[in-house]
């Protein structure tokens, strides 16, 4: 049986490094500066994938900093030693509610601001597992129990003696049946599907539940399905994000030619399709560790200051655009 | 990418009622060449079923060699065997004719390669390919229908960022400079 440790998602906002300054977060000069990273914990930073780090700061150079954007390396280990000073985060306008934890309105926000629960990232090991430790949980309700308790039974009959070496506690574990297909466990956080995806390289993830199993272990399916969504940019790697930021400042021209520019590139990588409010096309994904941003002339023009933020979709070349909104 | 088929734990009758759609999914997933986690709860019960199933009907394996790969690599298997007969019972139910026909096909390739065998065998064998026949059927429809709607979105999004490229140009040309 495989199994795979913890993540604790780590994060980086608002950094005035512009080494590894991914977006603009204040469009006025006068606007305060802010400084906001660190470990964060899953409720505090539920916009983030296990392990990586996402950065904005504001442009001292806006199309330098434009040009950062387009490719960008993601160092985490560069990215822990910027500074750990954090403050509140900032206000923007648009969709940018869920840096903070929310109240979720749609499927997105409420992957961004899932209730990630700490109970959940918990790894069961076998005896042929790299990762030798074992966390148990306790049920998260009288059915679950109950269900643990007739599959030990039922394996009880079967082997006559030997219960098996489950009881009822969930653990996250799986094991490999043939070189595509692997068997396991249900994943109860977002960040299970993280750990799944980093740990065995998959694609695809096949769900068997039906709605009482999510009742009985409070699953937060529709949280693990965004996640897996956003994960399935599988031609260019299972983690990205997005945002978005005021341009109104730099030369319609110079935004027209690298809005030009950086919309090819993304659409020789995957497609996207969303719209920001007032058909406001504009996203950045996070792919193979490399920010890419696109974005549409004359929505600049729209938008003065604040930051701009709302969901993508992202699909793979095969097509299959997938809206998350 | 996640897919879900409901299937109720314990629940015999739901397991045979949903388990081809769970192989056809499953086998969807797997002919796109994608690396396929399956989980139900616990993954002892209906994802081990799953794979089984897929295994033989998909696959063409006995159902002891089956069951035996996937016990052998996931000790805590426990797949409802029953459901698993009564779903082949039912893909085959009613096609006598067709199976007739496979196995005299397979009879008579084995008279001319000059390969021992039996009437028995060959009737089990023409079952599995009957099955077997069934889920690609399935399986080119689910593709049809994926290609199609990916061909529907495409097209929707050229559409959009044509129109946005045509506004682009639309503000750059009144833009003062």
């Amino acid at each position: 049986m495989s199994s795979c440790a913890h993540h604790h998602s780590c994060v980086a906002v608002l950094s005035n490094s512009s080494s590894s300054s991914f977006l603009h977060s204040q469009s006025s000069s006068s606007s305060p500066s802010v400084s906001y990273l660190g470990n964060l914990n899953e409720q505090q930073s539920p916009l983030l994938f296990s392990s990586k780090l996402f950065a904005f700061t504001p442009f001292s150079s806006p199309f330098s900093s434009l040009l950062a954007c387009c490719s960008v390396s993601m160092n985490p280990a560069a990215a822990g030693k910027m500074s750990s000073t954090r403050s509140p985060p900032p206000r923007y306008a648009g969709n940018f509610s869920y840096i903070t934890p929310g109240t979720p309105t749609n499927p997105v926000t409420d992957f961004l601001a899932s209730d990630v629960r700490s109970r959940a990232s918990v790894v069961a090991c076998s005896s042929n597992s790299a990762h030798n430790h074992t966390s148990s949980v306790n049920p998260m309700s009288e059915a679950e129990k109950e269900g643990w308790e007739k599959r030990q039974s039922e394996a009880a009959a079967e082997e006559k003696n030997d219960p098996g070496p489950f009881t009822w506690e969930w653990t996250l574990n799986w094991d490999a049946i043939t070189d595509k297909i692997l068997v396991g466990s249900c994943p109860r956080s977002p960040d299970d599907i993280n750990r799944m995806v980093d740990e065995t390289g998959i694609d695809a993830v096949l769900n068997l539940q039906s709605d009482l199993c999510f009742e009985a272990l409070k699953i937060p399916f529709l949280s693990i399905r965004n996640r897996a969504v956003l994960l399935s940019c599988s031609s260019c790697s299972p983690f990205f994000s997005f945002f978005l930021l005021p341009f109104s400042f730099i030369s319609p021209s110079i935004w027209k030619l690298g809005s030009m520019k950086i919309y090819s590139v993304l659409h020789k990588t995957h497609h996207l399709c969303h719209e920001l409010p007032n058909s406001f096309p504009l996203a950045i994904s996070l792919c193979n560790r490399t920010v890419t941003l696109a974005f549409s002339f004359p929505s600049l023009l729209l938008f003065n200051n604040a930051l701009i933020g709302s969901e993508i979709c992202i699909s793979q070349k095969s097509g299959g655009e997938r809206d998350l909104a | 990418m996640l897919e879900r088929v409901a299937i109720r734990d314990f629940d015999h009758g739901d397991q045979v009622l949903m388990l081809p759609v769970a192989v056809r999914v499953l086998n969807m997933l797997l002919s796109r060449g994608m690396k396929v986690y399956v989980h139900c709860t616990a993954g002892i019960n209906r994802a081990t079923l799953t794979v089984v199933a897929y295994l033989t009907f998909i696959q063409g394996m006995e159902l002891e060699d089956a069951v035996q790969q996937v016990k052998s690599a996931r000790k805590v298997a426990h797949p409802y065997l029953d459901c698993w007969t009564e779903v082949r019972r039912r893909i085959l139910d009613g096609r006598q004719e067709e199976i007739t026909a496979i196995s005299a096909n397979l009879y008579e390739t084995r008279l001319d390669a000059g390969t021992h065998g039996t009437s028995h065998a060959d009737w089990v064998q023409a079952e599995k390919v009957a099955i077997s026949r069934t889920f690609q059927r399935w399986l080119e429809t689910d593709i049809g229908v994926i290609e199609m709607e990916t061909a529907l979105l495409k097209r929707e999004f050229k559409l959009k960022s044509q129109n946005h490229t045509a506004a682009a140009d639309g503000n750059n040309n009144s833009y003062p400079h």
